[in-house]
């Protein structure tokens, strides 16, 4: 399954430089499992990071640094920290790849938006998956930051082209876009935002079009 | 959002990223294959002098990258201190057909960052599987490799004009770099878009054979 479309360039360099975090880091990393050519521009754009670190004027030297350093490896590892256990919300299809991506993301139930629209967050609030059903259209508006939407399963075209499993979407405040499922099964996506607070993302503007109709 | 980046010097030049005249590539900088050996040496016997020969290059400059993003002095110590001493722990795990050594210490240092300020570990998760990174035994020739891409790569960025340069430094330090590409260079917020593309596109021929 090679993907169509990609993160931006900018999304990559951002995500190498430690500039990308959070759930928008955890979309695109979803998509770079099954896309080398991300993975290897990733790759570049780290080792530009290691020239900029290489290039960079060694600050003072570090009080007693390197015994510390010696000091904290005899002491040996810190005890592991516990991390939450994933947790998958019920029900998905039996054939879905689910991304390694979300390793560590709890994911609360299925909770009904609209008809033929549910959606599970994480419970850190930084993910959302949306499942919608075929033929669905979303009226969906303007948006007041950068969004990125990995397809897990189904499809939608947004009236520039169609998204399929392994793609990514990535919208940003000036593209108004209104999309519609495929025929073929339920489209189930991974959502993550940057931006303003306001009811953000696919699922807020959801919220809008559904109270506001 | 990224209390790191609030603090950030913009005054990026050549000169302080030292693309100008008198720095050696990196093909006549016995260096990098030197600090790729030293990380080698570590993982294979836990060589103590290696460790203090990395230690010596890298905790300073992991250290300044840290204060040019803005991080206060003690935190930029803490974590340069950290990073050597996941250095120290994961020598096994770095392979120098993938990435330099200063690469792959730039990916620990930015990883470290990213933990220290966000519960979630974003960043380990494209973090490539060690086995998978292990299926090559390295050697001296694929050694070269990567430190030759560093030297493409520092070469390439040298012959950016002085505003893609600008662009292509933002992204590794501003976390909103927009606003800040049009308040460096001013241009306004309309065009920066258009040239953020036009500047990694740039960079992306001029290494387009490395990927
Ligand atoms: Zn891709």
């Amino acid at each position: 399954m090679s993907s169509l479309h990609h993160p931006s360039d900018e999304t990559l360099v951002r995500l190498a430089a430690g500039m990308l975090v959070g759930g928008p880091s955890i979309v695109v990393s979803a998509h770079l499992a099954g896309c080398a050519a991300c993975r290897d521009a990733v790759g570049l754009f780290e080792a530009v990071g290691g020239v900029l670190l290489e290039q960079t004027a060694p600050s003072g030297d570090i009080p007693d640094g390197l015994a510390r350093v010696r000091a904290a490896i005899e002491r040996g590892p810190e005890p592991a920290t516990t991390q939450r256990l994933p947790r998958r919300p019920p029900n998905l299809p039996n054939d879905i790849v689910w991304p390694a991506a979300l390793g560590h993301s709890e994911f609360a139930n299925w909770r009904w938006l609209a008809p033929g629209i549910r959606v599970s967050k994480s419970i850190d609030g930084e993910l959302r998956l949306l499942r919608v059903a075929p033929g669905k259209s979303l009226l969906r508006h303007g948006h007041s930051g950068l969004e990125w939407t990995y397809i897990m399963a189904g499809s939608f075209v947004d009236g520039r082209a169609r998204f399929r499993p392994g793609d990514i979407c990535e919208v940003d405040g000036d593209i108004d876009h209104r999309p519609v499922i495929g025929d073929e099964e339920d489209c189930i996506c991974l959502i993550a935002a940057e931006g303003n607070a306001r009811p953000h993302g696919l699922i807020g503007r959801v919220h809008q079009v559904i109270f506001n109709t | 959002m990224n209390v790191l980046a609030t603090h950030l010097d913009l005054r990026f030049t050549r000169q302080a990223f030292g693309f100008g005249a008198g720095r050696m590539s990196k093909a006549n900088d016995p260096l990098a294959a030197e600090f790729d050996r030293c990380v080698l040496a570590v993982a294979a016997s836990s060589d103590r002098e290696a460790f203090a020969e990395l230690y010596g290059h890298f905790a300073p400059r992991v250290k300044g990258y840290l204060a040019r993003l803005g991080a206060p002095l003690n935190l930029a110590e803490d974590l340069a201190q950290e990073t050597m001493i996941t250095v120290w722990r994961k020598a096994a795990m770095f392979d120098p057909s993938r990435a330099s050594a200063s690469t792959w210490i730039f990916t620990i240092a930015r990883n470290l960052r990213i933990d220290r300020f966000r519960r979630e570990k974003a960043a380990d998760t494209f973090e490539l599987d060690p086995s998978e990174a292990q299926d090559h035994p390295p050697g001296a020739d694929i050694t070269m490799i990567a430190d030759e891409r560093d030297e493409r790569i520092h070469s390439a960025l040298g012959s950016l004009s002085a505003e893609q340069l600008t662009i292509v430094q933002l992204a590794f330090f501003e976390d909103r770099p927009h606003s800040e590409i049009s308040r460096t260079l001013g241009l306004p917020l309309g065009t920066v878009k258009s040239r953020v593309r036009l500047a990694l596109g740039h960079l992306r021929t001029l290494l387009a054979d490395l990927q």
